[in-house]
């Protein structure tokens, strides 16, 4: 994977410090990674809403 | 997922140094040697050749100036153009970068291949696009001024290269993505704040309140007009009783009233069918059937519509033949489909033909006749209001006779049926408004029922509408916070690690003299000096550069300008010693002054895996030096002299030769 171990793993502890589940991490990753692969690009939203969706629908903000 | 770039060669020509075409892979291969020693004597156009890779590979030259386009023309041969091409091979996949110069015009033009496409224009696959711009290819394409750089407090190069090859910028663009999401989102609502959705909920809370309050007004008003109903009806009895008393005025008003009732019917009557005549428009406007008539003569005498339809045409242009039996080849059946849109389409022939059949079954040219209709069922309608009209000033005429006979009882009696009816009628206005059917833009004030419930379904989906958008905005600013939280935390972590390991690095390197790496924040700080010598700072340099290298998921080739000059000769051989472990591909322009400990070294290293290339003038001077060398080894071009092999490298020394 393109994506260095470090940065996935600094994904992981801000996920949890903000209160949010592991499947949102594993979200954020794989989002970065298919960017880091230039399989979706930033500079197309089309290309990018789903993911966003995805993330934001696993977002919990019930605490 | 690997991602390998690898510099297979590149060929120069009507440039300022000398033609040349370099190949770093051995012959009929794509897998360039590990290491590659380009041998360039000072003057050769050595650093040329390493501005113009650099130019090559970043598409930097786009902004160049006509002044620093002319500093590349040639000039001895003074031709008009010249080029550069640099081949690489991205994960095995051929790919191209052409810098064309035209001196003419002082312009220069890229031309990038790719998977088998030519784009005019510097378009890198998006796959190594973030690593294919001057500041990243500078890193790669390495120099004495880029170690200074990376040493120097004022520069962003070191930050800048971690952030590049770890890629932290992605985090920054993801948050602007969930940005951009909710500011699309916010910009089709109208409320984005807690307040606005109290105020949307307070709302919703009223009108449900005022619904509920007029339906338990409506039964209350049920109620009292069944009670006044049934008084009324009473009332009536009463008052009849009393009126009949006088059994003449009694039959009269009795009689009376049932013609009344008869002319009521009537009125009815004719006002329904004065609107069904009205219906008509000739028998409102007299000219109305007229000029249709002749819109119906001009469509007849234009023949409209035609027989054939458009369809015809487009299904005779995908025809093999004309209906004429010629072949229907590629320029008639443009020529046919271009023209039928000259002609109508079927629907629209249809609609014509039932406009102009509806014309000549409703449309008369006898108009009298016509409005002559409409002007007698008027007068009907008007002949039964004037009836209607005259038994109801006879009833009042008669009620009003009984009570001028002086019975007071009938007055008391008449008074309490009115006072009744009117309050009846009352009753029944405040219904009909709570029942009435809704109409549009209704105030929250309303007592109409159906009003207030479309305002109060309204009223739910602004309610749901202001929630979603509250929601969707935590949920934004929490995954921002991530994101945020998530580069400080990489940016920390990553810091630790490069100095950690390039401490490591330097210490194998500069064993007599070392050096520590304090920190780094924009740049390198070393610990208690500014500043070191300049073999110290391209040993940093180095040891930073091959701890990034080191961890990256990126390949790149390492191209080094002098990689040894200003090296001890044991630092030397502890470079050598580890470059061909970091990258897949070295190459270094040299001086024949670098061959002891850097050179042998990295020979050593690599077992003998090198590509040696010495390139210089072709001058009078040098001829000597190419000409009884094995003709397979040597490439002779217009201006240049290329000659393969480590013999010829090692013994190559020009500054003593001429």
């Amino acid at each position: 994977m393109a994506l260095d171990e470090k940065v996935k793993k600094s994904v992981m502890e801000a996920v949890t410090q903000n209160n949010q589940s592991e499947s949102v991490a594993r979200k954020i990753i794989n989002l970065l990674e298919e960017l880091s692969n230039g399989t979706v690009n930033l500079n197309n939203q089309d290309s990018i809403k789903d993911y966003l969706k995805v993330i934001l629908e696993a977002i919990n903000i019930e605490h | 997922m690997t991602v390998k770039l690898n510099i297979l060669g590149w060929s120069a020509s009507n440039l300022r140094c000398p033609d040349h075409e370099i190949s770093l892979c051995p012959l009929n291969t794509q897998i360039p040697y590990k290491a590659t020693f380009i041998q360039m004597p000072n003057g050769t156009g050595k650093t040329t050749t390493l501005q113009l890779l650099r130019a090559t590979l970043s598409g930097s030259a786009q902004k160049w100036t006509s002044e620093q386009i002319a500093e590349f023309r040639n000039n001895i041969s003074l031709a008009e153009s010249g080029s550069f091409v640099v081949k690489l091979s991205l994960n095995d996949k051929l790919l191209t970068f052409e810098l064309k110069f035209d001196f003419q015009r002082e312009k220069i033009e890229y031309r990038t291949t790719y998977n088998s496409g030519i784009q005019n224009g510097f378009f890198p696959p998006s796959i190594i696009k973030k690593f294919l711009n001057i500041e990243f290819v500078s890193l790669f394409i390495f120099d004495g001024e880029l170690a200074r750089n990376l040493l120097d407090d004022k520069q962003t190069r070191a930050r800048d290269a971690i952030d590049a090859l770890f890629q932290l910028s992605l985090f920054d663009g993801v948050s602007s993505q969930f940005q951009i999401n909710w500011e699309n989102h916010s910009a089709t609502t109208t409320s984005t704040t807690e307040q606005g959705l109290n105020r949307r909920r307070n709302r919703l809370e009223s009108l449900k309140q005022r619904r509920k309050e007029i339906k338990a007004k409506q039964q209350e008003l049920n109620l009292h007009r069944s009670r006044l109903k049934t008084n009324l009806q009473q009332a009536e009895e009463e008052y009849k009783a009393a009126f009949n008393k006088d059994k003449n005025l009694g039959a009269k008003l009795e009689s009376t009233k049932k013609e009344l009732d008869k002319a009521v019917r009537a009125v009815n009557l004719e006002l329904q069918q004065s609107i069904e005549e009205m219906r008509n428009p000739q028998k409102l406007v007299s000219n109305f059937g007229l000029e249709l008539l002749k819109l119906k003569d001009n469509l007849d005498s234009l023949k409209l519509p035609t027989s054939t339809s458009q369809q015809f045409f487009q299904e005779l242009a995908c025809a093999s033949e004309c209906i004429c039996g010629r072949p229907m080849d590629k320029e008639s059946s443009n020529k046919v489909r271009e023209r039928a849109s000259q002609y109508l389409a079927e629907d629209e022939v249809a609609a014509l033909n039932i406009i102009k059949s509806n014309i000549a079954k409703y449309c008369h040219e006898n108009i009298e006749d016509i409005t002559l209709q409409l002007q007698e069922q008027i007068e009907r309608l008007g002949k039964s209001i004037r009836l209607r009209d005259t038994k109801s000033t006879e009833i009042s005429a008669i009620e009003k006779q009984r009570i001028e006979q002086g019975d007071s009882e009938i007055e008391e009696k008449q008074q309490r049926k009115e006072k009744l009816e009117s309050k009846l009628k009352a009753c029944e206005e405040q219904i009909r408004e709570i029942e009435r059917v809704a109409l549009s833009n209704p105030k929250d004030d309303t007592k109409c029922l159906k009003e207030l419930d479309s305002l109060i379904k309204q009223a739910e989906a602004d309610v749901a509408e202001a929630s979603n958008t509250i929601n969707l905005l935590k949920k934004t600013k929490t995954i921002q916070a991530i994101l945020t939280q998530a580069h400080k935390q990489a940016r920390e972590k990553l810091r630790r690690y490069m100095i950690d390991g390039t401490n490591q690095r330097i210490s194998q390197l500069l064993t007599r003299n070392p050096v520590v790496l304090d920190d780094i924040q924009n740049s390198l700080r070393l610990r208690n000096r500014k500043r070191g010598s300049e073999g110290q700072t391209l040993s940093v340099a180095y040891a930073f550069l091959a701890t990034i290298f080191d961890q990256s998921a990126y390949k790149l080739p390492f191209i080094v300008d002098s990689p040894a000059i200003s090296l001890d000769l044991n630092v030397r051989r502890e470079v050598a010693g580890f470059i061909p472990d970091l990258f897949d591909q070295f190459f270094a322009f040299t001086i024949s002054s670098e061959r002891n400990g850097f050179i042998d070294t990295l020979h050593k290293t690599v077992d003998g895996e090198v590509n040696y290339i010495t390139l210089f003038s072709k001058v009078t001077q040098t001829k000597h030096l190419w000409q009884n060398q094995d003709d397979s080894l040597v490439t002779e071009t217009s201006n240049g002299i290329l000659v393969k092999g480590k013999e010829f490298f090692e013994q190559f020394d020009l500054e003593q030769e001429i």
